[in-house]
């Protein structure tokens, strides 16, 4: 065979273009400025190098391009010759040319293997029957999707990382999936016992069944897979097993041509990536460096940076890599790194709380002062900040665990990102500094986006994109960029402050608002916010601007999480007569709607898809319902009890208040919403103090108290003023509400807004009681604009064809959306889980 | 792939500075207007980051002069030049080439 050599330029071969090639290549033209080479790569698989960590990603969108490395176009653009699905057979030391699976021969100069690795199959009698996959390629993902169209219970040989990896992707499939573990845990590699046990029953809990201690004996069924038998005789019925038991180095060629192989494989390479032949390197998951074989993509990226940097005279040295990992598995964040386990004379600090399923430890010298190694499951936000002190070697903190204790703990000191040297590496799989970072900041990247482009830190595993954020924000504090209580980019106004400038200047479209004191286009901050000033002004039905209204809304119900929406109603007071129950019961049968009672004493009905919103609404209204606004951020509920009408306590008519006070300030649009409560007496069955507004009875009158919140920070409601007669309570709380509403930021709860203002509850007192301000006119007159506007915002839409244009699925057609599934429970409906979908998405 | 343009009627029916959602073939499709640039922009309807049928009944903005859309479910951006995602960098949008002639609207996906 003659030998094909036509350029003059000295050649490279990398033979295998998966990850670590791919990268080979990238590093080798960075470094090879005088374009000295040519490079050729063979690639066994169909398809350029593709990102193999994500590859569960292409069955939840993504396509195989999606996962390339690079465009195919850039290979040619950088003068790489690629040959596709090409594999090399042969290697010819003696004449230093390599021969493709087609019959190519081609000379080299220097070779650089990047055949990576196997799945390792375990010789379990039936692993070669039908429904046997193991999970590496592309093609053996489409073999696995076309497969599990009739299989419906999975389970996976290997709880390792890929392991849960592939049941994740099983799960997805829409199978009942089981990991089987040969070990007594999860992860052996990365976790001890009690992180890898409360990992298990994370797993669990996602419907995952984890078989520990299991050594498959037989993979059982006739042709195909039915069942697996193991060592301990118990059994488990599947139709589809995926083997994930580790890796096997491929070094065929290389045993073949004669290069020294490792006794369990490997090909054996130096700190420079060269093997027993000086011009064959080895990279990657098929080199054996140390008796250590590396299957993480860190190690493989430093590796191909070595053997690219030798080849352009730069020597640098691969001394071996830690293992730390931090990755998301079924939805759960699991890192490690250094020791996990405490050798004699180390010491520990654990923290399982199997409430929330968080597990962290922290592996401390003897002396306390170097950090060791770690676990992190379920919450992985340290470990940025850790694996920099791992690295560096950095003093910890007098009380360790601090770096390890729950968030909104205000005594956590994590350690700065700027308190790092520059030499320390920020991004592991890139091999990027804190120092490299800092000047690309310098020189002007003003993103974290821009960062990732021109460094390419964050672009592996991503694991150090939250402390990359952290220098970026500090690098932009340091330089002086204020943050301020702007809005967004658009606006250089607060909410407060747009608040004025819309009712000063008279303004009352968002473009002329934009015009005047904003730029670009606006976003999902900006135009809901001026949508919901423009309404506290002007009042108008907010459908008249239908293009600031975000999610809720913009359709007037409240979105779930399956897209369909729910309807509430309004029940002022939570006082309903038997007759509107019965309407709201027939509607919610006639259309299919989930029921629920509400918090707020009313009731919720679910799953209507948004082109079935005005029928229903048509029927409510001509049943004398309104709306109840649960979608915007205005008035809730006025929470009642039954008074002194019923109860045998009751002192005043807590009722008629309530359906009073509801009926004032219904449909107002405020900075967020607010909720108010009436008991009739002091034993408070309204809970009216977790309220923005309170009233409870007293034996002379009513007591007013503001700035109440239930919710996520709870907050008792102060007294405003005491046994003061229905006319002044009003008065009060129409300048409370209205003050709230012209000075609150955006998204503000009266309880923070209370904490934050001036003066406390003795200022609002001032400003409400004594007009201290002088503005109590203008807070009473526009809370009477606002009371004697209000219109149903349903009533209104369901009337005017242009405003319900938008409510159809399809604006071609006439088809349902068909990924809007429904199961049922518990006698109703609910919406389908993913796995529960029967449907497939088409882009 | 062969991809034709599919008439998806009278421009008429698509709102200014909102989205609306198209059926090409079996394929959901988002359109947007931009009054701003007076121009559509086309994306997949399905947001990959929560698996739902969602975007054309987000917001339109832009992020540093890039038009953007934002998912009414958990507020992810997405770039409506190139799908990329402005939130997490996981995620991306297939984008369909959209135009206007003689009235009506035309889409590339099929």
């Amino acid at each position: 065979m003659v030998a094909i050599h036509l350029v003059m330029k000295p050649r490279i071969i990398v033979v295998g273009n998966g990850m670590v090639g791919y990268k080979f290549c990238e590093k080798f033209l960075e470094k090879d400025t005088a374009s000295k080479y040519q490079l050729v790569t063979f690639c066994e698989e169909p398809r350029p190098a593709y990102d193999r960590v994500h590859l569960s990603e292409y069955f939840s969108g993504k396509s195989a391009e999606d996962l390339y490395m690079n465009k195919l176009s850039w290979y040619s653009e950088n003068d790489i010759e690629l040959y596709i699905g090409e594999k090399v057979v042969e290697i010819d030391r003696e004449h230093k040319t390599v021969t493709s699976c087609k019959g190519k021969v081609l000379e080299y100069d220097k070779l650089v293997m990047a055949t990576g690795s196997a799945p390792f199959v375990p010789p379990v009698p039936g692993a070669d029957k039908a429904g046997v996959f193991v999970y590496r390629t592309i093609e053996d993902l489409d073999l696995m999707k076309d497969y599990a169209k009739q299989a419906k219970t999975c389970a996976v040989i290997g709880g390792g990382l890929l392991g849960l990896e592939a049941a994740k992707a099983a799960q997805d499939l829409g199978m009942k999936t089981h990991v089987v573990e040969f070990a007594p845990r999860l992860m052996p590699r990365q976790l001890d016992t009690a992180g890898g046990l409360l990992l298990k029953s994370v797993i669990e809990s996602r419907d995952i069944s984890v078989h520990l201690n299991k050594n498959t004996k037989d993979i059982a069924g006739d042709g195909a897979v039915s069942k697996m038998v193991f060592a301990d005789d118990s059994e488990l019925d599947v139709d589809m097993i995926i083997i994930s038991a580790g890796i096997r180095p491929r070094d065929e060629l290389a045993k073949e041509c004669g290069l020294e192989v490792g006794e369990r494989g490997g090909i054996k390479v130096d700190k420079y990536m060269l093997t027993s032949d000086p011009n064959i390197f080895a990279i990657g998951e098929c080199a054996l460096y140390e008796g250590m074989i590396y299957g993480l993509v860190a190690p493989g990226y430093k590796m191909a940076d070595v053997a690219a940097g030798l080849l352009c005279g730069v020597e640098e040295t691969f001394e071996g890599a830690d293992m730390s990992t931090k990755l998301k598995l079924i939805g759960t964040d699991v890192a490690s790194f250094g020791e996990i386990e405490a050798k004699e004379g180390d010491r520990e600090i654990v923290i399982n709380d199997d409430f929330k399923k968080i597990y962290k430890k922290l592996v401390i010298s003897a002396d306390g002062k170097l950090l060791l190694g770690g676990i992190l499951v379920g919450d992985a936000d340290a470990y940025g900040g850790l694996l920099q002190i791992y690295q560096n070697k950095m003093a910890l903190p007098p009380e360790p665990i601090q770096l390890i204790s729950p968030a909104g703990d205000d005594s956590q000191v994590g350690t700065s990102v700027m308190d790092l040297p520059d030499s320390a590496q920020i991004c592991s799989c890139e091999a990027v500094t804190k120092g490299t970072l800092c000047s690309a900041i310098d020189d002007g990247a003003s993103s974290v986006g821009d960062l990732k482009a021109c460094t390419k830190a964050g672009t592996g595993c991503g694991g150090c994109v939250p402390l990359m954020t952290d220098l970026f924000k500090a690098k932009m504090a340091e330089s002086g960029v204020v943050v301020s209580s702007r809005l967004c980019e658009h606006f250089d106004l607060s909410r407060s402050e747009m608040y004025d400038v819309v009712k000063v200047s008279g303004i009352k479209t968002f473009d002329e608002l934009l015009e005047k004191h904003g730029k670009g286009v606006g976003c999902e901050i900006c135009k809901p916010t001026a949508g919901s000033i423009f309404a506290s002004i002007w009042n108008k039905p907010i459908l008249e601007q239908k293009k600031l209204q975000d999610t809720n809304d913009a359709f007037l119900a409240n979105m779930q999480q399956d897209g369909t929406y729910s309807i509430v109603p309004r029940i002022p007071g939570g006082e309903i007569t038997p007759d509107k129950l019965i309407v709201l019961g027939e509607v919610a049968k006639k259309y299919s709607l989930y029921t629920k009672i509400t918090g707020g004493q009313r009731i919720d009905l679910f799953g209507a898809r948004v082109d079935q919103l005005p029928v229903i609404w048509k029927e409510l209204i001509d049943a004398g319902f309104e709306s109840g606004h649960a979608y915007g951020k205005s008035l809730r509920t006025v929470k009642s009890c039954v008074g002194s009408a019923w109860c045998r306590f009751g002192v005043q008519d807590s009722t008629t208040l309530a359906i009073d006070l509801e009926k004032r300030y219904r449909g107002i649009r405020s900075p967020h919403k607010f909720k108010s409560g009436v008991s009739g007496c002091a034993r408070e069955c309204a809970e009216a103090r977790s309220k923005d507004f309170g009233i409870i009875a007293t034996e002379k009158g009513w007591n007013l108290y503001v700035g109440g919140n239930g919710g996520m920070t709870p907050r008792h409601a102060d007294l405003f003023a005491s046994d003061i007669d229905r006319e002044t309570l009003i008065k009060y709380t129409d300048r409370f509400l209205m003050y709230y509403i012209k000075t609150a930021e955006r998204l503000e709860r009266t309880s923070v807004w209370l904490t934050k203002l001036e003066g406390g509850l003795d200022k609002l007192k001032a400003v409400v009681i004594e007009d201290s301000l002088g503005i109590c006119d203008e807070l009473d007159e526009q809370m009477k604009h606002l009371v004697d506007t209000y219109e149903c915002e349903w009533k209104d839409a369901i009337n005017d064809p242009e405003k319900l244009k938008r409510f159809r699925h399809f604006t071609n057609s006439d088809e349902k959306d068909k990924s809007v599934q429904f199961v049922q429970e518990r006698d109703q409906i609910r919406p389908a889980t993913l796995q529960e979908r029967n449907f497939s998405i088409n882009l | 792939m062969d991809t034709n343009w599919t008439n998806i009627g009278s421009v008429d029916l698509y709102p200014q500075d909102l989205g609306s959602c198209v059926l090409v073939g079996d394929v959901q499709v988002a359109v947007f207007h931009l009054a701003d640039e007076q121009r559509w922009y086309a994306v997949q309807n399905y947001n990959p980051q929560n698996e739902r049928m969602v975007l054309s009944r987000g917001i339109v903005g832009d992020e540093k002069g890039t038009p953007i859309i934002i998912c009414p479910l958990h507020k992810y951006r997405y770039s409506l030049k190139d799908g990329k995602c402005f939130t997490d960098e996981q995620y991306s949008l297939k984008v369909f080439e959209v135009r206007e002639e003689a009235g009506e609207l035309l889409v590339k996906a099929s």
